[in-house]
């Protein structure tokens, strides 16, 4: 019995740290630490508001338990600014071969993961809470637990391993987790998808509203029935490998897109976050070989194909 | 062949505290992740535990033939002109949801509207003040999914500000 559980524990252990190259990691950084610095400045704005509407406020769980301060329009531009500073030096002081600077990215990654959880939590305070950050907020507490890395190294790592699948699980939970709500709240499986759900916020919706789509009730219900099921089965991205994976990536982002056609619904900050599902630590040698920068040997050993390496790494 | 090649490379592994301590807080976080989701809002209300709180967004079922309801904030100038506050991170900053998320407390207390009004001077410092907030409701009815036309709209709180602005 002990045998079997210690058995599960470990191979639990090893698919949740299975090594990935740490250049997917410093690839990762200036994709997610960027798509931040635009996040504050347009979808989670609301925050240098906010400082205006204190008597609004009603702080979440760990807006009452961490001192995170209230906000106010002086704190909003702080916090607003110190991510713009930190989400720019982070990823290229962490991709420096120079041990000062990869600690002074140390320094620079964990202020920027705490500043943004405080700056979120004053963006959630306000008696409601939105989930198309979770992933992206966990991801800036995730990036600064692996070590420095350059965009070309192919170094398969434990650390990056354990934050890319965290990065992986909390995309996945962000569909699965909402599935599973959708049950537990309407009490049934089939209660959501035949509701009018959308039609009822579509209704809602004011200034920049898409509401072509409020003509098409029984479109509407479709897409619903898509959505759930789609929802319910995510969790089997973080099985899959290669092509079919790619393949799902991709049809993610096309039912973002139409989703974002037809509902003016983007859900952006967790898109950005389905990056780490690919093989990005390819991107820089490929991106050379095109560019043919560097020398040709190079270029071609770092992209070629890579029969020693294990299945799950590639 | 570089040193980059993973061909030449062996995994860096890590030590037993660093692996425990990353499974225990990766379980543990999810474990509450998984949790939030499965309480039933009417015992505990786990959005408060963002970020690993419910994923409640969008997660109810809407009658198709019953009626769908919607707060908004009508501002009113000295010379009696209406505006529509503009409620979302482009606006004001305060969001609709946010409004509607504790509208019981505003109509008990419309002396918390003086927010509102407060983010309304600074998002928008030449326009007219405000003299007068109101926050009403609009109720809409359906038929098979589809909006029926009809309309009621009710005023739940009415906030005037002071002489001079809001503090």
């Amino acid at each position: 019995m002990t045998s079997t559980l210690g058995r599960a524990g470990r191979a639990v252990g090893r698919w949740w740290l299975s090594p990935v190259a740490l250049a997917r990691i410093a690839v990762l950084r200036v994709a997610l630490y960027l798509f931040t610095i635009w996040d504050i400045f347009v979808l989670t704005h609301d925050v240098i508001g906010h400082g205006y509407s204190r008597e609004l406020y009603q702080p979440t769980l760990i807006g009452r338990i961490l001192p995170i301060p209230e906000p106010t329009p002086t704190g909003g531009y702080v916090m607003q600014w110190t991510l713009v500073v930190t989400c720019l030096a982070t990823p290229v002081l962490m991709a420096c071969a120079a041990r000062s600077f990869q600690w002074a990215g140390r320094v620079t990654g964990w202020v920027a993961g705490v500043v943004f959880l405080a700056w979120m939590e004053n963006s959630q305070g306000f008696a409601y809470v939105s989930h198309d950050h979770m992933a992206l907020v966990l991801a800036l507490l995730l990036l600064p637990t692996v070590p420095p890395a350059r965009f070309t190294d192919q170094t398969p790592s434990e650390a990056a391993g354990w934050a890319i699948r965290c990065i992986q699980i909390a995309v996945v939970m962000t569909y699965f987790g909402s599935a599973l709500q959708k049950i537990v709240r309407t009490g049934g499986l089939f209660a959501w998808p035949n509701s009018s759900v959308i039609v009822w916020s579509l209704m809602r919706r004011g200034r920049s509203a898409v509401s072509w789509s409020i003509d098409y009730p029984g479109l509407l219900k479709v897409g619903q029935w898509i959505l759930f099921i789609a929802e319910l089965t995510s969790p089997v991205v973080l099985w899959i490998r290669g092509r079919l994976l790619y393949l799902a990536v991709v049809l993610v982002c096309v039912f973002h897109l139409i989703t974002y056609i037809a509902l003016g619904i983007h859900f952006l900050p967790t898109v950005i976050c389905w990056l780490a599902f690919l093989p990005l630590e390819r991107l820089v040698p490929w991106a050379r070989r095109v560019l043919r920068i560097g020398s040709d040997d190079d270029a071609r050993t770092a992209v070629a194909d890579l029969p020693s390496v294990p299945a799950e790494l590639r | 062949m570089s040193l980059d090649d993973p061909r030449t490379v062996a995994p860096r592994r890590l030590g037993t505290t660093a692996r425990t301590w990353r499974i225990a807080v990766a379980a543990a976080a999810l474990v509450v992740l998984l949790v939030a989701q499965l309480v039933p809002t009417t015992f505990k209300n786990t959005n408060d535990w963002f970020p690993l709180g419910s994923l409640s967004q969008y997660a109810f079922a809407t009658n198709p033939d019953g009626t769908v309801r919607s707060a908004f904030i009508i501002g009113t100038t000295a010379d009696g002109h209406d505006v529509k506050v503009w409620l979302d991170q482009m606006g004001i900053g305060v969001g609709h949801a946010e409004i509607e998320g504790q509208l019981q407390r505003i109509v008990d207390d419309p002396e918390l509207l003086a927010g509102v009004a407060r983010a309304y001077a600074w998002r928008y410092p030449h326009r007219p003040p405000l003299a007068t907030l109101t926050l009403k409701r609009s109720t809409k009815k359906l038929h098979d999914g589809r909006p029926t036309g009809d309309e009621s709209v009710e005023v739940l709180a009415v906030y005037h500000v002071p002489a001079g602005g809001v503090q």
